[in-house]
C-alpha cells in the first residue's frame, strides 16, 4: 500500500516536470524569433551596439552560425541556451549567464523575506475582514486593499524614500550595504537589515493587498459550503469551524502565488531601481540605458524559464498537500 | 438603464472612482489647451520648489511640472486607453471566434492564450520596447499584443454559456446570420462584463506604459507620467515635487479605474445588490 502510494506520487512529479519541455521549448523559440524579426541585423541583438570590425563580424558570424540555414541556427540556439550559454554582455563584457548569477542572490534576499512576511499577514487580514462579509469592517479593508494595488511600487517606493529616509533619516536611501563603513558579523547583519527594511516593506504592500484580497473572497466562499453549514449544525465550536474553512481557502493560494511569480519579480526589480538595491532590476536598468541587447535577452529567457520551473513547483506542492489534486 | 444609476448611485465607492476618471479625462483632454508654459521650454531655474510662478516646481531643466503633469495626464491616459482598446479588440474577436466556432480552433486559441499569459509580461514588453524602439505606437502595440489573452478568456466563456440559450437557438431558427448573431444577440449580453473587464485593461496599461518609461523605455517626444518619474529618480532628494505630482496623478487614475471597476462588477452580483 504504502509502495503503490508512495509510485503514484513520483509518477505524478515526473509527469508535471515532463510537461515543462514543451513550454520551455516554446519560450526559447519565442526568444530566438525576437532575435530574428528585431530590426537591423541579429548581430547587432547578439553582440550590442559597438563598432566590431569587419573581420569581428565574420568571425562572429561562422562562430554563431549565422551563415547558416534558419533551422540550423534554431538547433544552435537551443543548444547554446541547454548549455546555460545566453552570450556576452556587450557593457561589461562577460558572459551573460555570469552576470545574472551573480545579481540573484541579491534580488532574493529583497524579495523571499517580504513575500512571506506580508503573505501571511495579508492572509491574516483577509480572513479578519471575512469574519463579518460586508460590514463596514469589511468594506474598509476591502478598498484600502483595492488602494493598496493600485499604487505602482516605484511610486511607492520613492515617497517611502523620501519620507522615510531622506526627511526623517531613519533609513539609508540606497544600497545594500554602507561601504564607507564596512562592518561584518552581526553588526554587517544589522546594516544589512536597515537597508532591507524599506524596500521590502515596499514592495510587500503590494502581497499585502493582493493577498488579504484573495483570502477574503476564498475564506467568504469557503464559509459558504455545505459541510461549513453541517459542521456547524453538528455543535462544532466556531474557532474549529473557521480553521476547517481557512484550511481549504487558503490551498489554492499556493497556486496563486506561482501564477504570480513573474508579477512579483516584476515588483522586487522596479523596486530596486528606485532603492539603488544591487540585484537583477540595477542590471536590468543599466542593460536598458547601454542598449546591452544580449543582457536583456538573457534576463527575458532566464525569467521566462523560471516562471515555468515555479508553476510547475508550486503544482507539484499543491499535488503533495491535497491528494485529490495528484489523483486527478 | 434607470435599474443601473439607482444601483450605482448606492456604491458610493465606485461613484468616487468614477468621478475622479471624468475628472482626469477632462483634464487630459481640455487641460493641455491651457497650459501655464510651454512643457518643452526651460523657463526658469532647475528644481525651483513649488511657487506662485510655478506652482508644482520645476524639474531638472528648468522646466514647469505643472504644464508637463497636465499634458502627461493627456500622454499617459492616451496611451493607456489606445493600448487597452488594442487588448479589447483584439481580445473580444479571438475570443467571441472560439467561443462560437468551438472544436479545433478554440482548442488552437485557448491554448495560445494560456501560453501567452505564461510568458513574464513585464519582461517581455521590456524586450520588445528595447529592440523595436521606445516609440509611443510601438509602447501601444506590444502593451496590446500582451495583454489581450485575459479579455479572450472571458469573452469566450460568455460565449459558450450564452450561444446555447434558448433566445439564441431560436434567432438561428429565424434565419439571422452568423454575424447578426454575434454582434446584435451575444455581444450586448455579454457587455456587463465586458465592461468589467475593459476598465482593469485600461488600468493595467496606464500601470505598463508608467513602469516601462520608468525603467528608461519612454518615449521622449511626449513627457508621460511615467518618464517624469524616470527623471525625477536622479533628483528625488534634491526635488520631491517632480515625483510626487505624477506619481499621484498614476496612482489616482489607477485607483479610480480599479473602484469603479470593482463596483461594478459587486453590481453584476444579485445577492450583492440586494444588500
Amino acid at each position: 500500500m504504502r509502495g503503490i502510494r508512495s509510485n503514484h506520487l513520483a509518477v505524478f512529479i515526473v509527469k508535471r516536470l515532463l510537461a515543462t519541455i514543451p513550454l520551455m521549448t516554446l519560450v526559447i523559440a519565442v526568444s530566438f524569433v525576437l532575435i530574428q524579426i528585431a530590426p537591423g541585423d541579429p548581430i547587432t541583438v547578439l553582440i550590442g551596439e559597438g563598432n566590431p570590425s569587419d573581420a569581428q563580424i565574420a568571425e562572429i558570424r561562422a562562430r554563431l552560425g549565422l551563415d547558416q540555414p534558419i533551422y540550423v541556427q534554431l538547433w544552435h540556439y537551443f543548444a547554446s541556451i541547454l548549455h546555460l550559454d545566453l552570450g556576452y554582455s556587450y557593457v561589461s563584457s562577460g558572459p551573460v549567464i555570469e552576470l545574472i548569477a551573480a545579481r540573484l542572490p541579491n534580488t532574493l534576499i529583497l524579495m523571499l523575506p517580504s513575500l512571506l512576511i506580508f503573505t501571511v499577514v495579508g492572509v491574516a487580514i483577509g480572513v479578519y475582514a471575512a469574519t463579518r462579509p460586508y460590514s463596514a469592517r469589511d468594506n474598509a479593508i476591502s478598498v484600502l486593499a483595492v488602494l493598496g494595488y493600485s499604487v505602482p511600487v516605484f511610486v511607492l517606493g520613492q515617497m517611502a524614500l523620501l519620507f522615510f529616509a531622506s526627511w526623517l533619516g531613519w533609513f539609508p536611501t540606497q544600497g545594500m550595504r554602507n561601504f564607507r563603513a564596512p562592518a561584518t558579523g552581526l553588526g554587517g547583519l544589522a546594516d544589512l537589515l536597515m537597508h532591507l527594511a524599506l524596500p521590502a516593506v515596499v514592495l510587500g504592500t503590494r502581497y499585502l493587498a493582493v493577498n488579504a484580497r484573495f483570502a477574503r473572497t476564498a475564506m467568504i466562499e469557503a464559509l459558504g459550503q455545505d459541510y461549513i453549514t453541517s459542521a456547524r449544525a453538528q455543535g462544532l465550536g466556531e474557532g474549529e469551524v473557521q480553521r476547517q474553512a481557512l484550511r481549504n481557502a487558503l490551498l489554492p493560494l499556493i497556486t496563486v502565488l506561482g501564477m504570480n511569480f513573474a508579477d512579483i519579480l516584476t515588483g522586487t526589480v522596479l523596486v530596486e531601481i528606485v532603492f539603488g538595491w544591487p540585484g537583477l532590476g540595477r542590471l536590468m536598468y543599466d542593460a536598458i540605458f547601454g542598449r546591452d541587447y544580449p543582457l536583456l535577452m538573457g534576463l527575458f529567457v532566464i525569467v521566462a524559464l523560471g516562471v515555468v520551473l515555479i508553476n510547475a513547483a508550486t503544482d507539484i506542492i499543491y499535488g503533495l498537500v491535497d491528494p485529490r489534486i495528484r489523483n486527478a | 438603464m434607470r435599474d443601473f444609476w439607482y444601483h450605482f448611485r448606492k456604491n458610493r465607492v465606485a461613484v468616487l472612482g468614477a468621478e475622479i476618471l471624468v475628472l482626469m479625462t477632462l483634464l487630459a483632454i481640455i487641460g493641455p489647451f491651457f497650459l501655464p508654459y510651454d512643457p518643452f521650454a526651460f523657463v526658469g531655474l532647475p528644481m525651483e520648489p513649488p511657487s506662485l510662478q510655478h506652482p508644482l516646481g520645476t524639474d531638472d531643466l528648468g522646466r514647469d511640472v505643472l504644464a508637463r503633469f497636465i499634458l502627461g495626464t493627456r500622454v499617459s491616459m492616451a496611451v493607456g486607453f489606445l493600448a487597452a482598446a488594442t487588448s479589447i479588440l483584439l481580445g473580444v474577436s479571438l475570443g467571441a471566434v472560439a467561443g462560437y466556432a468551438g472544436g479545433l480552433i478554440d482548442q488552437l486559441l485557448m491554448r495560445t492564450a494560456e501560453f501567452f499569459q505564461v510568458l513574464p509580461q513585464f519582461f517581455l514588453a521590456m524586450v520588445l520596447v528595447a529592440l523595436f524602439g521606445a516609440s509611443y505606437a510601438i509602447i501601444i502595440l506590444v502593451i496590446g499584443l500582451l495583454s489581450w489573452p485575459s479579455v479572450a478568456r472571458l469573452t469566450r466563456s460568455e460565449f459558450l454559456s450564452l450561444r446555447e440559450r434558448d433566445y439564441v437557438t431560436a434567432v438561428r431558427a429565424l434565419g439571422l446570420s452568423t454575424w447578426r448573431v454575434i454582434f446584435q444577440e451575444i455581444l450586448p449580453n455579454a457587455a456587463p462584463a465586458l465592461i468589467v473587464s475593459a476598465a482593469i485593461q485600461f488600468s493595467h496599461a496606464i500601470l505598463l506604459e508608467a513602469a516601462l518609461s520608468f525603467i528608461g523605455l519612454g518615449d521622449a517626444s511626449y513627457p508621460s507620467w511615467g518618464q517624469m518619474l524616470n527623471s525625477a529618480q536622479q533628483i528625488l532628494r534634491q526635488a520631491w515635487w517632480v515625483a510626487f505630482f505624477p506619481g499621484l496623478g498614476i496612482f489616482l487614475t489607477v485607483a479610480a479605474l480599479n473602484l469603479l471597476g470593482d463596483g461594478l462588477n459587486d453590481m453584476q452580483n444579485p445577492k450583492l445588490r440586494a444588500l
